[in-house]
């Protein structure tokens, strides 16, 4: 029986829920642009924001910073892309994967379609195989086939979903942009619409198995500033920190697992508190 | 003492976010800056999956 089967969880409390609905408001604060079509040209535009949110989207005031890593990797002059490497390098060290739980728009939508009642299966045979994709999927659209092929942002034309909702959105605002929706604006609503429909099933699919941001600040998790702590002292090994992780990982084990998206679900569970999130050596 | 326990548990951290920091510094030095808006402020047509 899955451990998530059947019932609805909430998404790791209001409090995250509402960090998460802030910062998806602040990074797409241009809301106009959601009645307009036009997207905004404002300065801000050149800072990356931490999460998965398209720059082409009408209400986006800053920049995606997976579209602009493969803009730069796939330009006709290649140049190495230091100012954007060294925001995800500099946020990863800072947070981790606490940008997937707190700060990323894409995940705010998963943690809501997550909240529908439907039919849940969170885990099965294939998860921890299918984990591995999101690896492949930086490694291969990302980075080779944009420097292979210029001009050709791979994920973003592919994949990305969040330049799919930025579609959408121009779809029913541009009427130049809807006319000249054809083969490949379908496929990414398919793509779209198998993201939503196993979100409704499986807690956060896209970050679990296809995001290539989630997969670089994985590698950050165990080193970041704020990352997890277990006290081994007060660990009774219960397994209530497993049971309530719906990324599937076991805290008590490896608190500071690539897939952990710090959620903080574990934190809460623990009825011991030897869990906790923050900086290692500033506790009272 | 506190402050150096707090370097010490984080080292690797505060490194990566030094170097974080310092290609920041160089690509804003090297105009990157200026090529991230100039592609943000466009509609990026792949993205929104016109190609």
């Amino acid at each position: 029986m899955d451990k998530h089967e059947g019932k609805t969880k909430h998404c790791g409390g209001g409090v995250r829920l509402g960090i998460q609905a802030v910062a998806t408001l602040i990074q797409n604060a241009n809301f106009k642009g959601f009645f307009t079509g036009k997207i905004y040209t404002g300065k801000s535009k050149q800072v990356c924001v931490p999460g998965l949110n398209c720059y082409s989207c009408p209400g986006a005031i800053g920049a995606c910073p997976v579209g602009s890593l493969q803009n730069f990797l796939s330009g006709r002059k290649f140049r190495f892309p230091y100012y954007v490497l060294g925001i995800l390098l500099f946020v990863g060290a800072l947070l981790g994967r606490v940008v997937c739980g707190f700060l990323c728009p894409f995940g705010l939508l998963q943690d809501l379609l997550y909240l529908i009642p439907f039919y849940k299966k969170n885990q099965f045979l294939l998860d921890k195989y299918l984990r591995y994709l999101k690896y492949a999927v930086l490694a291969v659209l990302v980075i080779i086939l944009p420097l292979c092929l210029p001009l050709t942002p791979t994920f973003c034309k592919y994949v990305c979903p969040s330049g799919t909702i930025a579609g959408i959105i121009s779809y029913f605002t541009q009427p130049i942009i809807r006319s000249q929706m054809g083969k490949l604006f379908s496929w990414k609503l398919i793509v779209l619409g198998i993201i939503v429909v196993s979100g409704l099933i499986v807690y956060r699919p896209f970050c679990k198995y296809l995001c290539p941001l989630g997969a670089f600040y994985g590698f950050f998790n165990r080193f970041a500033l704020v990352r997890m702590h277990l006290d081994e002292g007060k660990c009774v090994h219960c397994s209530a920190c497993a049971n309530a992780c719906k990324m599937n990982i076991d805290p008590s084990r490896k608190p500071n697992s690539m897939e952990c998206i710090r959620c903080g679900d574990c934190v809460r569970a623990c009825p011991k508190s030897a869990l906790y999130i923050g900086v290692k050596g500033s506790e009272k | 003492m506190k402050k150096h326990f707090l370097i010490e548990k984080n080292i690797i951290a505060i490194l990566l976010l030094l170097l974080g920091a310092g290609l920041i510094a160089f690509g804003i030095h090297s105009g990157q800056m200026k090529a991230v808006l100039n592609k943000a402020s466009r509609v990026c047509m792949e993205c929104i999956g016109i190609g």
